[in-house]
């Protein structure tokens, strides 16, 4: 019998602690949205036991998000039998309450949003919550506070509360209130997606730091996730498409590329060299490869010039945004000072920053939906500080604001795209070419008719892009337009980027990513409201100390000229992958 | 146990909780005393009748404000926007009360000092009582509202009503509060910087650019409530099963200070109120 699956009744039952060792398996297992009509899940059979550390990853929509609701218990099959935490929760097509009740009781469970996890006011008090549902006596939830905040890292902000806190430090309260249960599992749900790279880089230590506490799921599709885990998983199409130690798959980029992963930045680096001819040995990490290299090359410095970027020159290109002396502050403060910006058409600007840097502040200025509290901002002619050139710009910057899925409202993917043309006043059939022409540079033309809300969460990502798209605007404000995305979409919006340099619009994107900041005209580095750095990516790169205390990366292909740099072989400051390869080849050739 | 192992420190073993932060005076008294002061202190500020009344009853503000390390700048454009309309309503009194010698007239408008009197009189109580509600939900945030009402409710729950969950409730929406704010600032500015929400064309245009906003915004709030309740489900939350509190509420030697406070408070104004 083939019975619906969907959400397990809520509510808990009196359940005891789990000391067993069979945490999750899974036979057969199917789940469907829609009635069985497409399959978010086929056919997964699986087992997780003891404490390891699993990582599943796979393309968006590839069914990574519901595999982590069916193992945390949150979700029965349609089809298949389910056994958690030693129980049978699901056989013969109908789920077990009680059986359930006690997985969900063992298991902790993280979103990518860690704030709507969040129920009270004070951190301390949070992560005391569950405990107190348990009905523990005061002095072991006390105990249990002190330890779980100590494990995360987040002692010093006991008393602080949960609305003052920045993004990693939500997501470190959740995983210690989660934690503070004592699950048997903890599920992270894509967790990491939306953090900067200092948070991000403390949740990969924290996991290390969880190992052997408990068995650990993360769903991810940032590959370097995958790198210190027991084990990974990848998805495809809802169906299990490789399960093993990652280090056999993390080393063959073609496979991985098969899979819709992006292979780690070592790797294709590997594979380019080899390919270019390059005799070396086989390599299992990028610190293999670094080793490799620099036994290749002699110790001596290459002679490579030591700047690999075009100086930054006044841009010649006419002006699209010109701000000088421009500030701005909040109620509780400022947020902006004295930010000069400059861009001129068809140049990309990347801002990068910590979080609470001002970089959203400045986003909103540009694209003309507040006003500055000093200072001058012009878009081509029009004075973006009175209320009459901000509505004069309006529809002609293109504004792209953290997860602009989340603003879709139209019953179709067509109207949602046509929502902006319309406004503008546009005839009909200027309204249709636009959107067909939108929908079809994003390569998302076949999902016209289809509703915004069952589409996973990367196409949506490209029905908002595609929205901003049929506006034709003349500059383009993109904040993380890249994150938490597969490399497909990722691929789909760098090109549609480089498409909109090439018309001459002028596009400023605000990333956390060094490697995209790396391919832009300029980069402007922000920090407590001002800019601290400005210039051309070679430029800006140069502070590498001056970054790194600002929380900010590198770009790895930098990154990696500064590790064989250490083991004495000097190849420059290559920035993006193409230099490294070219500067390697040169360094060879010497 | 696993789980005492393996900690960030690597020692293992007990970790301390840094003290809480010091906390201005008033906001160290139990939330419950805060509650039923103010609501005795709203009380009073009916009786409150004579000048010399309405001095203490502005020095007895003016010493919450300092025991609750309130800038009163600050407090004073927190409650004024509340305060100036309900004062507005007060001033009526000017024209419709007409009782004692006329002060003032002009065309068919005549101010008589019962008339004034009254306005003033209506005027200062009303600031009063929103002094004291902004002063208790300054010091007080919404958790320990939520646990000191749920306490002083308790006896309804005799009658059936499920008082800590009321509470509870109460406690999340508010917390949720800000979130779904700053969501809809977030819906607003994107959909405006694609030209809309228009307020032109036809009726059926004008509902479509409302759509755009309040589609977002339901999905949004839907969200947060199917994340909440899976939240609050791991987390072992169930509605009427016996929890404990790490934080018990404990009334302290400070609250029998406050209600003696309180009470000393009392008398001198229902006797300078009673005065003839």
């Amino acid at each position: 019998m083939v019975q619906r699956g969907g959400r397990v009744p809520l509510g808990r039952l009196a359940a005891p602690h789990f000391e067993g060792d069979e945490i999750a398996r899974l036979e057969g297992v199917g789940y469907s949205f829609d009635g069985a009509v497409s399959w978010s899940l086929s056919d997964v059979t699986l087992s997780l036991s003891g404490r390891e550390r699993v990582c599943v990853m796979g393309a968006n929509g590839s069914g990574k998000s519901t595999l982590a609701l069916v193992l945390s218990g949150l979700r029965a099959p349609d089809v298949g039998d389910v056994r958690l935490m030693g129980r049978a929760c699901f056989v013969d097509g109908a789920p077990e309450g009680a059986a359930y009740a006690e997985a969900r009781r063992n298991t902790g469970l993280v979103f990518q949003d860690p704030g709507d996890q969040i129920v009270a006011g004070v951190v301390a008090d949070d992560v005391a919550f569950g405990p107190e549902n348990l009905a523990l006596p005061a002095r072991e939830i006390r105990l249990r506070v002190a330890r779980e905040l100590d494990r995360v890292g987040a002692i010093p902000l006991a008393w602080k509360g949960t609305t003052e806190l920045s993004g990693g430090q939500t997501q470190r309260v959740a995983i210690a209130s989660a934690m503070a249960m004592e699950p048997a599992l903890m599920v992270f749900d894509e967790a990491s997606a939306f953090l900067d790279v200092r948070a991000r880089e403390a949740l990969r230590r924290l996991a290390g730091r969880l190992q052997g506490v408990c068995a650990q799921v993360w769903v991810s599709h940032d590959v370097e996730d995958a790198v210190s885990a027991d084990r990974l998983i990848v998805l495809e199409d809802g169906r299990v498409a490789f399960d093993g130690a990652p280090g056999g798959l993390l080393s063959d980029a073609a496979r991985l590329s098969s899979l819709g992963l992006e292979p780690p930045f070592w790797l294709r680096l590997d594979r380019a060299l080899r390919e270019a001819g390059w005799p070396l040995p086989s390599t299992a990490s990028e610190a293999d490869l670094v080793r490799a290299l620099a036994a290749r090359l002699s110790p001596l410095c290459a002679k490579v010039p030591q700047s690999a970027g075009t100086a930054c020159a006044p841009s010649a290109r006419r002006s699209v945004f010109e701000a000088s002396g421009l500030g701005f502050s909040y109620a509780t403060g400022e947020a902006l000072h004295d930010v000069r910006v400059r861009v001129g058409e068809g140049e990309l600007v990347c801002v990068v920053g910590a979080t609470g840097s001002g970089k959203t502040t400045l986003m909103r200025l540009l694209a003309g939906l507040v006003a500055p509290g000093a200072g001058s901002l012009a878009f081509k002619d029009i004075d973006l500080s009175t209320a009459r050139g901000r509505r004069a710009s309006s529809g002609r910057i293109g504004f792209v604001m953290q997860q602009p899925e989340r603003q879709l409202f139209a019953t179709t993917v067509a109207e949602d795209v046509a929502f902006g043309p319309t406004n503008l006043g546009l005839p009909e059939d200027e309204v249709v070419r636009r959107v067909e022409g939108a929908l079809r540079r994003l390569g998302i033309s076949e999902l016209a008719e289809r509703s915004p809300f069952e589409l996973s969460g990367g196409q949506r990502r490209l029905v908002a892009l595609a929205g901003v798209a049929a506006l034709e605007p003349e500059a383009w404000i993109l904040d993380e337009p890249l994150a938490g995305l597969d490399a497909k979409a990722r691929d789909a919006v760098r090109a549609l980027i480089d498409e909109q340099l090439d018309r001459g619009c002028a596009v400023v994107v605000v990333t956390h990513d060094m490697g995209q900041a790396a391919l832009a005209d300029r980069v402007i580095a922000l920090e407590d409201g001002c800019v601290v750095l400005e210039g051309a990516p070679a430029e800006v790169f140069a502070h590498a100390g001056e970054l790194e205390a600002m929380g900010l990366g590198l770009p790895k292909a930098l990154g990696f000229a500064h590790a064989l740099g250490e083991l004495g072989v000097c190849v420059g400051r290559p920035l993006t992958f193409e230099a490294l390869v070219g500067a390697l080849e040169e360094a060879r050739g010497a | 146990m696993s789980f005492a192992r393996n900690t960030g420190d690597g020692g293992g073993g007990a970790q301390m909780l840094p003290p809480p932060p010091p906390r201005a005076p008033l906001a160290t008294l139990d939330p419950r005393t805060r509650i039923l002061g103010a609501l005795a202190l709203m009380v009073l500020s009916f009786f409150v009748a004579t000048p010399v009344g309405a001095l203490i009853a502005a020095l007895f503000v003016i010493a919450l404000l300092a025991l609750g390390r309130q800038r009163i700048g600050r407090f004073l454009l927190t409650v004024l926007p509340i305060i100036v309309p309900l004062a507005l309503v007060a001033s009526l009194n000017l024209i419709y009360t007409r009782t004692g010698p006329v002060i003032w007239s002009w065309w068919v408008f005549s101010v008589t000092q019962g008339g004034l009197e009254t306005s003033l009189t209506y005027g200062f109580r009303v600031g009063l009582i929103v002094c004291y509600g902004a002063i208790l939900l300054a010091t007080t945030p919404a958790g320990e509202l939520a646990a000191a009402l749920s306490i002083l409710l308790s006896p309804l729950r005799h009658l059936g009503a499920p008082v800590e969950e009321w509470a509870f409730v109460l406690s999340l929406a508010l917390r949720f509060v800000p979130t779904l704010g700053q969501e809809f600032q977030a819906v607003r500015e994107a959909q405006a910087s694609r030209g809309g929400p228009i307020a032109r064309g036809t009726p059926m245009q004008r509902i479509r650019s409302l759509a755009a906003l309040v589609v977002p915004i339901l999905a949004a709030a839907l969200r947060h409530a199917e994340r909440l309740s899976l939240a609050l489900d791991s987390r072992g939350w169930e509605s009427g099963a016996p929890r404990t509190r790490w934080r018990p509420l404990r009334l302290t030697r400070a609250d029998a200070c406050a209600f003696g406070a309180l009470i000393l408070y009392a008398v001198l104004i229902i006797a300078l109120g009673s005065l003839p």
